[in-house]
């Protein structure tokens, strides 16, 4: 009795584990929802659009389209939108595109073709900017894109849609409503001039994606101002041209920039800043009074590692991030980071790991749960931004991708996943090296199959966007 | 005789100071006649006017005090005929008796209607009595007048220098270090406006309304006036004052004189100067040439603007002529004058670029802190081209009726080279100093084209004894352009080793290039009448009544385009490594930014404004002691703009119209001969300018921030009172005090404000009502040959605006708190002063005069932070000019401007971080304050000689 009571309750822990880990392949069908009329995909779309856009078509956007306020344009899975003519969309209303794994949403400018490769900013066509974008005004409840390729977008912006951004801007997407939901969740961003996504404010929640090749000479991949919280984890960038991820209270919109960046896989970030010589760049940058968590990231053969902005009271393009302790009942009581993972094939890389102060002044702390433990490598006289020979940590600590051999020297212009596979070997030394001791932004989005999140995926304890359990990033 | 009518006026004018006898040592029989010369409006003693004394056809000048004398004249009736450019001819007669010693004073009237916008047909055309009486009519206003005379015999080339002379009024510099526009009695120059001949120009400017006076040589004024309170018949938009600037009239009889001059700038002795070809510029942009939605090729944007040489540049020219003479038994009068200047300037600057991210302050109390981005140290060469061409036909047709044309074109051509050193400030400091991580290498060329044309019809009748009108018609037009501001930088990086102490800088490489084109008409289309009429005499008394009205259409079109360009990386790399100009390449990211910025900008607009006005105003000398005018001017403003965005951007387009209701009152009491009380109350407006209305977002005024519009701005009401105390205590001495007040509703000031793509620009506001009081004093004094004359203005204004105070708590609370300080206008100086310190030696022929300007500190730019406004701090600048008489037609002269080389300084009052310890930064001068700008410009040097046939 008693072994089989034991082996009833280690089938009983068997089953939980594996209901818990989100890797059943069960897939039984959603119901299509349908929103209003059904788009047409017989004529080119330009002006007001609202309503749903059918399952499985094809649609060309031939001229700016708007959702006006109140209206919404919902996108069932497998459709294809060819935006002609450098077309933007605009939304007054509510779009949401609710592609599938098996049947994602593309919206792309079809003269444009993906190439592998080296990338350079006026090599690669992913940079030139196709379609113009998405730009969500104030009035925009929720932009909502699920398993949505966005390819070759960023073209300059020609018809300013509403008051705020400006004539000439190169975003995929700018989400202007600070009490708006912006949810992008296992999406696709492929090519863009500057920034990927410029958040002035939203609740949002910027989970599982891949973003390749995002800002032609600089552009940062997530660029979140004042007015924006939420969670930006589980995604994979590689080649952007300067951060990757960033917070900044740019704008003093309330409430205050705050945003939980963990469990990102950042590879070869920050080499095409080249106004800048790269100086601001890197993988991941919390600076102007705003607040991040920024835990379980796996930074590989960036130009920076995690940069906490400082300030000496004298110069600046960017300034002190808010590392004070709180005790406001905000979603982050105060800036912490840690149990993140560095790993460089050039010394220079290597040197920054900790970022020095060259470019600007910084206050990251050496963390001792950090691969490699840097607190540890720097000692404990160690000063904020102090520069440090990285000589024997390169090619240390190789991650174990299953598919990217390290060292790649080609990291500068290495800007797209191809046929590389970002996921762990088991034996990798970022395996279980993560914490799950903190707590993201659990609410701050709705959780609903189709006007809301799929899911906020919590802490991981692997290092890196993919976990071994199959959880994280699903691309 | 008309002219006996009009003595009692004249009488007015005509002061017998003392009339005393004495006995003459030579003998009982020989008198002696002297006096003084002074203009009436100002009471600023005339120098170099005719005095002619017959019989015996003795004829000499005024000197240096205005003074002159008569000596050895033996008893008799004589008659002096007083003369001088610029001012109405006076005769008088008067007995000198035996042995006498007659001494008087005599007030020459300004030969125009400093006030109204009449043009007077000439001098010598039988109405010079009424037009003396049109003149005294107003003669309660507050105005200041500078002579052709004066301004011959100052150092000043252009108009905008001349300015700064006149009590209560400052200049705002340029670039080259040039005055550029007039801030009078503390109001900002938005509040004042430039007439020509009486009659509203258009400004050639592409943000604002009011003329750039650098524009005009000062050679081609006939005289200069400062009104600084404003009547019914005058436009309502001036609330500091009105400058009107009078062009040369015919004169009675042939004339010809003009100048030639060259001249050197102090600067280049120091450094070169950088030019560049603008011959192959392209007028137009791409877009234009192309058509709308056509991509640009990079092969449309010529190198050869970025190709500069430097060397020396050439010597300085400044020609001018004037011919003038009468016809017809002096009915046809006509006047043609031409100036040229070709003048090379530079300028120094080091330029501290802020940051638009505050910085949270340890608690509310402060200090506040600025930090920097960058350090910018540049270099301006700029070539400045001005042509003035003027003519004037005045015709006496009939005895009561005349007509006059005028016309005249005037342009200033720039060509400047700016060469940039832009460090990129990092975190490090190496050897005490903050060290860069980049360093920018930046070229930019600019074209800069700018005329005014304007053609003015003006007729005078007199229908009866009692009945006269006047009307005007006038047709302007200003225009700029800027083909291709163009921009070419390389950059390096700077990789500093801090444990070592040393640094290495990486190769050049190519980076973004910019260009822009902008262009912008206002085209003006006006017509004036006023009617006049001497409505009733009561007793001696007599009320003097006119009615009026103009209508103005303008019309403004403005152009912008800007194209950003990308390098061309090399193979396999993410730079583009730097060889030369021409053999950089270039590319546009992304691609559509090929179609540059026009297909939507709010810098392309259309702008129509109808300005329709009446009034009526009277004028009633009730004694000998007091006289007052006033009235009632009713302005209806009409505006509509429609620029190129979108129809679904906000402020895309817009009708305003409003109506003000403005009344005056001026009067004058006169206690005797030598005291006067002068009171005066008008309301005034001022409309924003048109740039101020429109989100264009433009980088091309302002170096350093972008400035864009508000669709939302409210026009500024203000309610002047003026209060002026004259005393002329003896001779030449003179003590003027005045007060005055003014309540301005919604004044219009740039402030910086968060932009919402994380920028700062410039935008324009209204922060609330300000007051804004202020004294003035002007004194003279003299001692023989030498003298000295001043002038000095107490402006205290006060307005409170909204800052934000960024700061922590104890609680580490992040507080972005609205606040309201209290703070002068900006622009606006607490003490402005001038001195003169005068020379004149007749015997030898030599004038020479010093001159002391000093602006107090005032703000340039308002922070979006509390306690970070940018500051200019106090100027005193020294000029000198001298000339000597070569013969009768012969004048050599000298002029030194800026010998001082008194810098532009902009600071921060606050704790300078960055001036002691491992943080500091360069030309830093106080632990107290931070020093965010700092220019230098140089002297310059002129020499010429003038004739007059």
């Amino acid at each position: 009795m008693k072994h089989l009571t034991f082996r009833f309750l280690g089938a009983c822990c068997l089953i939980y584990l594996a209901s818990c880990s989100k890797s059943d392949s069960s897939n039984v069908s959603k119901p299509q929802i349908q929103v209003g009329q059904l788009v047409s995909p017989s004529a080119p779309l330009s002006g007001s659009i609202k309503g749903t856009m059918q399952a499985g078509q094809t649609y060309t956007i031939s001229g700016d389209v708007t959702i006006n306020a109140g209206d919404t344009l919902f996108i069932q899975k497998g459709v294809t939108v060819n935006v002609t003519n450098s077309a933007a969309v605009i939304v007054k209303g509510m779009l949401v595109s609710q592609g599938t794994k098996d049947a994602p949403v593309t919206f792309t400018d079809p003269r444009r073709a993906k190439t592998t490769g080296t990338s350079t900013a006026s090599s690669d066509s992913a940079y030139s900017g196709g379609w113009t974008g998405i730009y969500c005004d104030k009035t925009c409840p929720l932009l909502s894109l699920k398993w949505t390729h966005l390819d070759f977008a960023g073209a300059g912006l020609q018809n300013i849609p509403f008051q705020g951004p400006s004539t000439g801007d190169q975003y995929v997407i700018y989400f202007g409503n600070p009490s708006g939901y912006f949810i992008l969740e296992d999406s696709w961003i492929y090519g863009s001039p500057d920034d990927a996504v410029r958040f002035y404010g939203g609740k949002v929640n910027i989970m599982r994606n891949t973003l390749e090749k995002c800002g032609g000479t600089g552009g940062d991949g997530f660029n979140a101002k004042s007015g924006t919280q939420g969670n930006m984890a589980y995604n994979l960038i590689i080649g952007g041209a300067t951060n990757g991820t960033k917070s900044a209270n740019d704008g003093g919109i309330t409430p205050q920039c705050m945003i939980a960046m963990y469990n990102n896989t950042y590879v070869n970030d920050g080499f095409r800043n080249t106004g800048t010589f790269g100086a601001r760049s890197g993988s991941i940058e919390v600076e102007n009074n705003s607040r991040a968590l920024v835990y379980n990231n796996l930074i590989v053969d960036c130009r920076f590692g995690v940069r906490i902005a400082g300030g000496n009271n004298v110069t600046a393009k960017v300034y002190l991030a808010d590392t004070l302790p709180h005790n406001d009942g905000a979603g982050i009581q105060q800036t912490a980071y840690g149990h993140n993972f560095f790993y460089a094939d050039d010394v220079s890389l290597a040197n920054q790991f900790v970022p020095t102060k060259v470019a600007q002044a910084v206050v990251t702390t050496p963390q001792s749960t950090d691969i490699p433990n840097m607190a540890a490598f720097l000692g404990a006289s160690y000063t904020f931004g102090a520069q440090y020979d990285g000589t024997s940590l390169v090619g240390q600590n190789n991650p174990q991708f299953v598919n990217y051999p390290l060292p790649n020297m080609n990291y500068q212009t290495q800007a797209s996943v191809d046929g590389f596979d970002f996921h762990l070997k088991s034996t990798s030394p970022a395996v279980g090296k993560g914490t799950t001791s903190f707590t993201a932004f659990t609410n701050i989005v709705p959780v609903d199959p189709n006007f809301g999140s799929s899911g906020i995926t919590g802490p991981g304890k692997d290092i890196g966007c993919y976990q071994i359990d199959g959880s994280g990033n699903q691309h | 005789m008309r002219k006996k009518a009009l003595l009692p006026a004249v009488v007015l004018l005509l002061s017998f100071c003392t009339t005393s006898l004495l006995v003459s040592a030579q003998g009982a029989d020989i008198g002696e006649i002297s006096g003084h010369v002074y203009d009436a409006g100002t009471h600023e003693q005339l120098i170099g006017a005719t005095i002619l004394l017959q019989p015996g056809s003795k004829k000499m000048m005024s000197s240096l005090e205005g003074k002159f004398s008569y000596k050895g004249l033996r008893s008799g009736n004589y008659s002096i005929t007083v003369t001088s450019q610029g001012y109405l001819k006076m005769d008088t007669s008067l007995f000198l008796p035996a042995g006498g010693n007659v001494k008087f004073d005599l007030f020459l009237r300004a030969d125009a209607a400093a006030l109204s916008a009449v043009i007077v047909t000439g001098k010598t055309n039988g109405e010079t009595d009424e037009f003396a009486r049109r003149k005294e009519q107003f003669s309660n206003n507050i105005v200041n007048i500078v002579s052709a005379n004066t301004i011959a015999i100052s150092p000043d080339i252009t108009v905008a220098n001349v300015m700064q002379r006149i009590s209560g009024v400052s200049v705002e510099r340029g670039n080259s270090g040039d005055g550029q526009y007039a801030i009078i009695r503390g109001m900002d120059k938005r509040y004042n406006t430039t007439l020509i001949n009486g009659v509203k120009i258009p400004s050639p400017d592409n943000k604002n309304r009011f003329v750039p006076l650098d524009i005009f040589p000062a050679e081609m004024m006939d005289r200069i006036e400062v009104i600084k309170s404003l009547t019914p018949e005058m436009e309502g938009d001036a609330t500091g004052g009105v400058m009107n600037l009078v062009m040369k009239n015919a004169p009675d009889k042939f004339r010809l004189e003009g100048n030639a001059g060259t001249g050197y700038s102090e600067i280049f002795f120091n450094r070169d100067f950088t030019k560049y070809s603008s011959s192959g510029i392209s007028r137009k942009s791409p877009a234009e040439v192309r058509g709308p939605g056509v991509f640009a090729s990079v092969n449309d944007f010529s190198y050869r603007n970025f190709m500069t040489s430097i060397g020396k540049p050439p010597l300085n020219s400044n020609f001018g002529l004037t011919a003038g003479d009468r016809f017809l038994g002096n009915k046809l009068g006509i006047i043609v004058s031409a100036s040229y200047q070709n003048v090379y300037r530079g300028s120094n600057s080091n330029v501290m670029v802020q940051s638009p991210t505050g910085v949270p302050a340890p608690s509310a109390d402060g200090p506040w802190v600025q930090t920097f981005s960058d350090v910018e140290v540049r270099q301006y060469s700029s070539r400045q081209q001005r042509l003035g061409l003027e003519t004037k036909i005045d015709y006496e047709y009939h005895k009561h009726h005349s007509l006059s044309l005028f016309a005249a074109y005037v342009q200033l051509n720039e060509y400047r080279a700016r060469h940039t050193i832009d460090t990129l400030l990092g975190g490090y400091s190496l050897n005490g100093y903050i060290g860069g991580f980049a360093i920018k290498d930046q070229i930019q060329t600019r074209t800069d084209l700018q005329n005014i044309v304007n053609t003015t019809l003006q007729g005078r009748d007199r229908w009866t004894e009692k009945f006269s009108s006047d009307w005007s018609l006038v047709y302007s037009r200003a225009k700029r352009q800027l083909p291709d501001i163009a921009e070419f930088s390389t950059g390096r990086s700077i990789n500093p080793d801090l444990n070592a102490g040393t640094v290495t800088i990486g190769a050049p490489t190519v980076q973004n290039s910019s260009r822009e084109w902008m262009h912008n008409t206002d085209q003006d289309l006006a017509a004036y009448l006023n009617l006049h009429e001497s409505l009733l005499t009561i007793g001696s008394h007599r009320v003097d009544l006119s009615f009026g009205g103009m209508f103005r259409h303008k019309e403004r079109d403005n152009y912008d385009n800007k194209y950003s360009l990308d390098p061309l990386t090399d193979p396999g790399s993410n730079y583009e490594q730097f060889i030369s100009i021409p053999d950089s390449k270039f590319t546009f990211i992304p691609a559509n930014h090929a179609l540059g910025t026009a297909s939507e900008n709010a810098g392309i607009y259309h702008f129509n404004e109808n300005v329709g006005a009446g009034y009526g105003q009277f004028r009633y000398a009730f004694s000998k002691k007091w006289e007052a005018a006033g009235g009632l001017r009713v302005e209806h403003t009409s505006q509509d703009y429609n620029s190129s965005l979108n129809a679904s951007v906000e402020g895309k387009s817009a009708s305003i119209s409003y109506i003000d209701y403005l009344p005056s009152l001026q009067a004058k009491y006169s206690f005797d001969e030598k005291k006067a009380l002068r009171l005066s109350y008008f309301k005034s407006i001022c409309r924003p300018a048109y740039a101020d209305l429109i989100l264009f977002k433009d980088n091309s005024t302002n170096e350093n921030y972008t400035i864009t519009g508000n669709p939302y701005l409210q026009h500024t009401r203000i309610d002047n009172f003026d209060l002026r105390y004259e005393i002329f205590p003896r001779g030449l001495d003179e003590l003027m005090i005045g007060v005055f007040y003014k309540s301005i509703k919604n004044p219009i000031e740039y402030a910086l404000s968060k932009s919402s793509n994380t920028e700062q620009e410039l935008k324009p506001g209204n922060f609330g009502n300000a007051r804004n009081l202020g004294a003035e004093l002007t004194f003279r004094k003299f001692f023989g040959d030498f003298g000295f004359s001043g002038n000095y203005t107490y402006t205290n204004s006060a307005i409170r605006s909204g800052k934000i105070k960024y700061y922590h708590d104890a609680n580490n609370g992040t507080h972005y708190d609205s606040v309201a300080p209290k703070r002068p206008l900006q622009g606006q100086s607490t003490h402005i002063g001038n001195l003169s310190l005068l020379y004149k030696n007749p015997r030898a022929g030599i004038d020479a005069q010093l001159a002391l300007v000093y602006t107090g500190e005032r703000i340039s730019t308002l922070s979006l932070y509390y306690g970070l406004d940018n500051w200019e701090t106090a100027t005193t600048f020294l000029d000198f000019s001298g000339q000597k008489a070569l013969g009768r037609h012969y004048i050599l002269y000298v002029k030194v401007n800026n010998i001082l080389n008194t810098p532009y300084k902009v600071i921060i009052k606050q704790p300078n971080y960055a001036y002691q310890g491992d943080n500091k930064l360069p030309f830093q001068q106080s632990a107290h304050y931070v020093t965010a700008e700092y220019d230098r410009y140089y002297a310059n040097y002129t020499i010429g000689v003038r004739f007059k046939f």
